[in-house]
C-alpha cells in the first residue's frame, strides 16, 4: 500500500479532533496545507499575544493593528516556507511580526533605530534585580505610569522584555530577533533594572 | 520560577491593552479569503498591458494618416482636385503622367 504523504496522515488525525485542541505544530501542518480553519484557530490561539507585544512595542494603536494585520496575512502567504525543524510556529509568526514592526518605525518615525539590531553579549554579565522590590514596585504603581516606563526604553529592551512577559524562552526570543539567548537575557535584565529604577522615585518611601 | 512567573503574570495585568478589536478580526479573515494581489500578477496585469500600450502608441504616431486610414495617396489628391473643380485637361497638365483609366474609375 502507498505510504500516505504526511498532510493525508494529519487529516486523518485532526479531522476526528476539534482544531482547539491541535497544538500549533499540526495547526501549521494544516495551515501548509491551505486550512483557513486551521488558520483562524491559530489565529483565535495568539492573536492576544502578539495584539499585546505589538502595541506596547509600537505604542500607536494605528501602527499596532497595520502591523498586526500585515503580520498574520504573511504568515499565511509565506506558509509553504516554514521550517518546523528550524522554530516553532509561534516563534515564527513573532519573528515575522518584530520584523515588520521595525521596519514600519524606521520608516515611520524619527527614533534612532540604528542600535535595534546590535548583539549585546557584552552587555553586563550579572546584574542583580531584587525581584521582591520590583514585584512591589509594580503592584503599586498606576497602568498608565507603568507603560509610560515601557515606552522610554531603548527599543531592543523594550522588545525583550515585551518578549520576556509573554513565556517565551530566551532560545525563543533569540529565533525571534536574531540576537544570542545570552543577548537577550541581558537585555531583559537591563530592561527589568531600568523600569526598577524609573519606577524607585515614584513610589512611597517605605517601599524603598 | 514561581515567583517570576506570578511577576510576568503582573506585569502582563498592568500592561494588558484590551481585546483585540473585532474589526481587526474581521479585516484580517476578510483579507485571507481575498488574497492580494502578487508582484508577479501585478506585473502580468499591469506593467506588460502599459508597456503593451505605449508600443501601440509610438507606432500608431510615426505612421503617416492615409496609411492608417487606409487610402491612395494618388486618389486623394484626385478626389480633392475634382472638389476643386479642376477641368481632366488641368489634372493632366497638373499631372504629365496622369492615369486616364485610372480617373475615369471617378466618374468626373
Amino acid at each position: 500500500m502507498k505510504a500516505l504523504s504526511w498532510v493525508q496522515e494529519l487529516g486523518r488525525t485532526y479531522s476526528k479532533r476539534p482544531l482547539d485542541s491541535l497544538s500549533d505544530e499540526e495547526l501549521m501542518m494544516a495551515i501548509h496545507n491551505s486550512d483557513q480553519r486551521a488558520f483562524a484557530a491559530f489565529y483565535e490561539r495568539h492573536k492576544d499575544g502578539l495584539y499585546f507585544f505589538l502595541k506596547r512595542f509600537l505604542g500607536r494603536a494605528d501602527l499596532c493593528e497595520e502591523v498586526m494585520q500585515e503580520s498574520f496575512l504573511k504568515f499565511y502567504e509565506t506558509r509553504a516556507r516554514y521550517n518546523s525543524l528550524m522554530s516553532k510556529p509561534r516563534t515564527w509568526l513573532y519573528n515575522i511580526a518584530r520584523n515588520t514592526a521595525v521596519d514600519v518605525l524606521r520608516k515611520r518615525t524619527e527614533t534612532n533605530w540604528g542600535d535595534v539590531d546590535q548583539n549585546f553579549e557584552s552587555y553586563d554579565q550579572e546584574l542583580f534585580i531584587d525581584e521582591s522590590l520590583e514585584m512591589r514596585l509594580i503592584a503599586k504603581c498606576e497602568k498608565e505610569e507603568l507603560q509610560l516606563c515601557i515606552a522610554r526604553l531603548v527599543p531592543n529592551q523594550r522588545e525583550a522584555i515585551l518578549l520576556w512577559m509573554q513565556e517565551i524562552s530566551y532560545e525563543e526570543m533569540a529565533q525571534v530577533t536574531g540576537k544570542s539567548a545570552q543577548a537577550m537575557k541581558n537585555l531583559v535584565n537591563r530592561a527589568r533594572a531600568g523600569l526598577v529604577e524609573m519606577l524607585v522615585p515614584n513610589v512611597p518611601l517605605e517601599l524603598k | 520560577m514561581k515567583k517570576q512567573n506570578s511577576l510576568k503574570e503582573l506585569y502582563r495585568s498592568k500592561l494588558d491593552p484590551g481585546p483585540v478589536p473585532s474589526e481587526l478580526d474581521a479585516k484580517i479573515m476578510n483579507q485571507l479569503k481575498a488574497p492580494r494581489l502578487k508582484w508577479s500578477w501585478n506585473l502580468l496585469g499591469f506593467v506588460i498591458p502599459g508597456l503593451a500600450l505605449c508600443f501601440v502608441a509610438i507606432v500608431y504616431l510615426q505612421t503617416p494618416t492615409e496609411v492608417i486610414l487606409g487610402q491612395d495617396v494618388d486618389l486623394m489628391v484626385e478626389a480633392s482636385m475634382e472638389i476643386s473643380e479642376f477641368s481632366i485637361e488641368e489634372h493632366t497638365l497638373a499631372y504629365e503622367d496622369f492615369d486616364e483609366v485610372a480617373m475615369s474609375e471617378y466618374e468626373f
